[in-house]
């Protein structure tokens, strides 16, 4: 079975079984150039790599175990928000439009498997 | 200040380094000052000072930069931070006060009382390079071998 040789982030231990040689990186654009040469496989937001799929610049792989979605939330500090803050909290409401803004609109083209 | 400003040897009277340092400085301390009653007023309005964003690496930070153009529109006394941070210790940094909003944390830990508002739902793919095609039917502890990964 493959999985994750690359990480991002010295925490995030999601998805990866070991032993196995892993490269470490900081973020996930960083794990996402280092996938493209072939510095390693792993599991990757479908909304950031829309576009190297669609090109062929990276190849999507069914697996037996998927890593299955994750729901992701934002929050705030509760007491007593400042005028910037409630700004940005009106501005990213509904949900959409936080989506768009993140891109996470795009590459919802079913679960591809 | 007791420190010459001019040097009145030539014919004009010309500036020396430290009138020069001088002049720079007071133009800005100047501008300072003028600036300050009206920052001031937006912060007795409820306006922050400083606002830290930290963004879920699944995102990326540079996608809340549109954001930061339009709220620095709105009040450029508003020093924007944004942060990337990795899965996980996203709630620290807010229980600790090192961010002001969070986007993209995973969980939703109860019993903080925090607001917490739903973003959506991230979707993986499993990505390879594309020479990963000439692989195939090659078991995993062997794609370094056929060029899959690099070595």
């Amino acid at each position: 079975m493959a999985v994750d040789s690359t990480r991002s982030g010295a925490t995030l231990t999601t998805g990866i079984l070991d032993p196995q040689p892993v490269v470490t990186v900081p973020t996930l654009r960083a794990k996402i150039e280092a996938q493209r040469p072939g510095l390693g496989v792993g599991f990757l937001p479908r909304h950031r790599i829309d576009d190297l799929l669609r090109r062929g610049e990276l190849v999507e792989l069914t697996l037996q175990h998927a890593r299955p979605a994750q729901m992701t939330y934002m929050a705030w500090g509760g007491e007593r928000p400042g005028r910037a803050l409630q700004w940005l909290l009106r501005r990213l409401d509904p949900p959409s439009a936080l989506q768009k803004l993140l891109g996470l609109d795009a590459g919802r083209t079913g679960t591809a498997k | 200040m007791g420190v010459r400003l001019f040097d009145r040897s030539g014919r004009r009277a010309t500036l020396t380094p430290a009138g020069r340092f001088v002049l720079e400085q007071g133009r800005r301390t100047l501008a300072a000052s003028r600036a300050l009653p009206d920052a001031a007023r937006r912060v007795a309005d409820g306006w922050e000072t400083g606002l830290t964003i930290a963004v879920d690496t699944l995102f990326g930070l540079e996608r809340l930069y549109p954001l930061t153009a339009e709220l620095y529109a709105l009040n450029p006394s508003v020093r924007v931070q944004i942060t990337e941070e990795v899965l996980g210790g996203s709630w620290e940094a807010l229980a600790q006060g090192r961010a002001d909003l969070l986007i993209g944390v995973a969980q939703v830990q109860h019993g903080r009382g925090l607001p917490v508002r739903e973003i959506g739902r991230v979707e993986f793919a499993f990505a390879a390079t594309p020479r990963i095609r000439s692989c195939a039917n090659t078991s995993p502890s062997r794609l370094q071998s056929c060029g899959a990964i690099a070595p």
